[in-house]
């Protein structure tokens, strides 16, 4: 089973695709997130988004800070800003 | 009856404002998708927002210090009127909906015993309401010159009433504008947007019951509202920028329907007029050549 995330800015989706991890720029520190994590929302700080597939990363995408909301099966990240990677 | 000449230049005057129209027509009809399109796109952004709010409010409420944003500040007293209205006009009844609605409410509060304070959004708002109330506008803002609006200005705004209700200069915050219905009907809405409407049964889907925070939710409140502020007015922008082309376009479809038919009847008078001069010519000639 795949992690589905989800990239959103206000003017666009960013990214929407299963992915196996994605690591954030937490507020707090960075985080991995794997499918199955602990339900939770977290506030991002301004940094990297990495997106790996297949154990490889396959996208970084740098964000300007946002919030990360995290569920069992989907990973929901809203940033204000979100060049293309 | 008017001469010939001046039934000519009629025609030709209202031949060319039809060609206007009809062009602003078609400008209209091409803004109209791409403000669709930006409205549209704008869309996943801001139903994520409210599922994630819903979650942290859910989580959050009940505490004694919840944020002002959310709860207001427990006050009914003064209401702050943001009015979101169009830079420009030729869009029929667009604008005036917003100031009608705007002058009801405030006629309504102050009945009530409030006191009233807008916001005005748009050229033609702040036109008309700083005429209608001079001493209750206590900030404006348009994009008169703009080709379309983005996040930013939204953020602007918010930023702006945030700074008002910290002041303590508001109660209740109400954002009025045309809702998009569709191309053809643009529907004037209210909106309460401080204190926040309770989200309703929000937590449908259970499993946030247990959901954790990091940090702890009154910080990523104090985070996360005025953001949720930005993207309401920002959603609510974007539909009244759609909905104004769509009423504008509706608006010279109209003129240029009208000038059609105006076009037609002056013709018809233009030729009874010309074919009269004629006849009468044709009289005189033959009366002239029978007395001979």
């Amino acid at each position: 089973m795949a992690l589905e995330l989800e990239i959103v800015s206000p003017d666009r989706i960013v990214l929407s695709k299963p992915v196996e991890m994605v690591v954030l720029p937490g507020a707090e520190g960075e985080l991995g997130v794997l499918v199955d994590h602990a339900p939770m929302v977290v506030m991002l700080q301004p940094g990297t988004i990495r997106v790996t597939e297949d154990g490889k990363v396959t996208d970084e995408i740098a964000v300007d800070g946002g919030f990360a909301e995290i569920t069992g099966a989907r990973v929901t990240v809203l940033v204000s800003g979100a060049p293309a990677a | 009856m008017p001469s010939l000449k001046a039934l000519r230049g009629r025609i030709v005057s209202v031949t060319s404002t039809q060609k206007i129209t009809s062009a602003m027509k078609m400008v209209a009809a091409s803004k109209l998708r791409r403000a669709q399109n930006q409205a549209g796109a704008a869309k996943p952004y801001a139903e994520r927002m409210e599922r994630m709010l819903a979650a942290l409010a859910a989580a959050a409420s009940g505490g004694p210090g919840a944020p002002k944003l959310l709860a207001g500040t427990g006050n009914d007293k003064t209401h702050l009127l943001v009015a979101i209205t169009g830079d420009r006009g030729l869009a029929g009844a667009f604008n005036a909906n917003i100031g009608r609605m705007t002058r009801a409410r405030v006629g309504k509060l102050r009945a009530e015993g409030k006191a009233v304070k807008i916001f005005a959004v748009g050229r033609k708002g702040t036109d008309y309401l700083s005429h209608e109330f001079p001493d209750l506008v206590v900030d404006s803002v348009n994009y008169a010159g703009r080709k379309s609006i983005n996040f930013a200005d939204a953020q602007a705004i918010a930023g702006r009433i945030t700074a008002l209700l910290e002041a303590g200069e508001f109660d209740v915050c109400t954002l009025l504008y045309n809702r998009f219905h569709s191309v053809i009907s643009q529907v004037p809405t209210a909106t309460q947007l401080i204190p926040a409407p309770k989200p309703e049964a929000a937590a449908a889907e259970g499993v946030h019951a247990i959901v954790e925070f990091e940090p702890a939710e009154e910080e990523m409140l104090a985070q996360l509202l005025p953001l949720n502020l930005a993207v309401q007015i920002y959603r609510a922008q974007l539909e009244s920028a759609a909905g104004f082309y769509g009423s504008q376009m509706a608006a010279m479809d109209n003129a240029t329907r009208n000038a059609g038919d105006m076009i037609k009847s002056l013709t018809l008078r233009y030729n009874r007029a010309r074919q009269a001069n004629i006849t009468n010519e044709l009289i005189e000639i033959i009366s002239g050549a029978e007395a001979v």
